[in-house]
């Protein structure tokens, strides 16, 4: 089934195109990895598509009235911001609202999957970054949708916390659900999704497995930067080595 | 805390009562509450009736109010030092009653004060509906409410510079110091719809204020109609702050230091802070309103000049609380 469709989406900045023209589907049981370098119009992408930011083209969850997105798909936004200092569980619990704010046992499932259950009763604002955001890809869990959009849901964090993050997403796809996000670690996207979808000046130049996706031509293009490629008994490996002169 | 809302309503309920039994008439317990329900016209059931019945549910009513507004403003823009008056309502209001003094508008029937101080009050959401738009976020909003503020503060210092009757210059200074002394009955039923309809509209914001903690885009994500709320606030805000400046005056410092005190006792959450201001905003009014009788009972203490001076200090140590924690 179908989870995301866009038909050339196209979300403009003034006069310039930030997205441009943007096709694609999103379906049952895909990780997807977005990847571009900084100002390809990721974020801008998965705003647009929610109906966050004014867009041309179509994107089946703008055009859905708010309770019904809600319900059909989670946003991790980039920024960690919470306003007001109140318990890890009442966070988590926020992401209930568009069930009617009933679901403990949603709130417990996301608590478990990101090893929350410690920090239950601490108060968010005064954890360190990290520790916040893994309560935030909490609170998006919580919200249980078919789809979850999150923008840098890696960023900041330690080795392990991102490595685990990167499999609760995995987990989540093997369900039958669907994660689009969008990570600047190509070594974490090539090992862990299923799909990349390359992003540059807000035009989608490639959309694949990683294998295919991540190849030194793209990646000298697109990103300006050389790799070490390995196939490994884990997956596959990439690691940048350099920059292209 | 479990007990805060029984707590918060009994001490509601207490100064409520308290305000009816204190006054220079000095009445027995037993003689005022009796005199509250009784028919006929004596002194006593005047005094009850017609003079501190309608200043204690003015107090209970405008406090409630500047404190749910107080706290529904802070949950919006997520910002502890927002206050009810951030939109330009108040000032507007203000503007309307000194226009109403000025002209001897205010002297030729009871009521055209508080009609000329909601005038102005509508006159502001107007501007607010043009300036911060449909679509305006957060910031325009400030912007727009920070704008109209300084228009209405500008002409309010207008009138008074261009005043040539020193008297109506005194009474429109006294009147912006805010105050619940003689008013009537008909200041009541003037007010309170207006501050039930605005206090209703804005405790439906509960749901939303909660998802606005993480943000206007992930409260969006969660489905909450932003621009649905924007409203709600600006016009419940404009309803039950515009009626009460018109009756009460300007009283200050109420919306913002009640959910400032109450924030840690709810857990935080905007959802429970509103009811919980509103009971707050209540109780410090009716204390105030009853203070200023029991401080100076011949000086006709001003309201907002006795809210301010045992407010700002009150924030002051809150402030000095916090840079401590943060330190």
């Amino acid at each position: 089934m179908t989870l995301l469709a866009l038909e050339n989406l196209t979300v403009r900045r003034g006069e310039c195109p930030v997205v441009d023209g943007v096709t694609l589907t999103i379906g049952e049981g895909e990780f997807v990895g977005l990847i571009g370098p900084n100002g390809a119009g990721k974020t801008s992408l998965l705003r647009g598509a929610l109906g966050l930011l004014p867009h041309q083209g179509r994107s089946s969850l703008s055009a859905l009235p708010p309770k019904a997105r809600a319900k059909a798909a989670a946003f991790l936004p980039q920024g960690r911001d919470i306003a007001w200092p109140v318990t890890v569980e009442t966070l988590v619990a926020l992401g209930r609202a568009p069930h009617g704010g009933t679901g403990a046992a949603a709130v417990n499932d996301a608590l478990d999957r990101m090893a929350l259950h410690a920090y239950r009763h601490r108060i968010a604002t005064a954890l360190s970054g990290g520790e916040q955001a893994r309560v935030l890809i909490a609170r998006a869990l919580a919200q249980e949708t078919p789809l979850l959009l999150a923008d840098e849901p890696v960023a900041g964090l330690d080795p392990e916390a991102q490595i685990r993050t990167m499999e609760v997403f995995a987990g989540l796809a093997a369900e039958g659900r669907a994660v689009v996000a969008s990570i600047h670690d190509l070594g974490l996207a090539a090992r862990h999704c299923s799909r990349l979808l390359m992003l540059h000046r807000g035009q989608l130049v490639a959309d694949g497995p990683p294998a295919e996706v991540l190849t030194d031509r793209r990646l000298a293009e697109v990103f300006g930067i050389r790799g070490f490629h390995a196939d490994t008994p884990d997956g596959p490996v990439f690691q940048p080595t350099g920059v292209v002169r | 805390m479990k007990m805060l809302f029984p707590l918060l309503a009994l001490l509601v309920a207490a100064l409520f009562a308290a305000s009816l039994l204190i006054g220079p008439a000095g009445l027995g317990l037993g003689e005022s509450l009796a005199a509250l329900f009784r028919g006929e016209g004596g002194p006593v059931v005047l005094v009850m009736q017609e003079i501190r019945l309608p200043r204690a549910i003015l107090g209970l009513l405008t406090g409630a109010a500047f404190g749910l507004a107080g706290a529904a403003m802070q949950g919006y823009l997520r910002n502890p030092l927002a206050e009810p008056g951030l939109i330009g309502v108040s000032s507007s209001a203000a503007l309307g009653a000194v226009l109403a003094l000025q002209t001897g508008l205010a002297a030729s029937f009871a009521l055209a004060l508080p009609l000329a101080a909601l005038a102005g009050a509508a006159g502001s959401v107007l501007v607010i509906l043009l300036l911060a738009g449909p679509r305006g976020g957060a910031l325009a909003l400030i912007l727009a409410g920070i704008a109209i503020s300084a228009l209405a503060a500008a002409l309010t210092s207008l009138v008074l510079n261009l005043s040539p009757n020193p008297f109506a210059a005194m009474e429109i200074v006294y009147w912006m110091m805010g105050s619940l002394a003689d008013r009537s009955m008909t200041h009541v039923w003037l007010a309170a719809p207006f501050i039930l309809i605005g206090m209703g509209a804005l405790l439906t914001l509960g749901p939303g204020l909660d998802a606005l903690t993480l943000g206007e885009d992930a409260a969006h994500s969660m489905g909450v109609n932003l621009g649905r709320l924007r409203w709600t606030l600006i016009l419940g805000t404009a309803a039950a702050i515009g009626a009460s400046v018109a009756v009460a005056g300007a009283v200050g410092f109420v919306g913002l230091v009640v959910p400032h005190i109450l924030r840690p006792l709810v857990g935080a959450r905007p959802s429970r802070l509103l009811p919980a201001a509103a009971l707050g905003g209540a109780a410090m009014l009716l204390a105030a309103d009853i203070a200023t009788r029991l401080i100076a009972p011949d000086k006709d203490l001003k309201l907002g000049v006795l809210t301010a001076i045992v407010g700002t200090p009150f924030f002051l140590h809150l402030i000095w609380r916090m840079r401590r924690v943060e330190a």
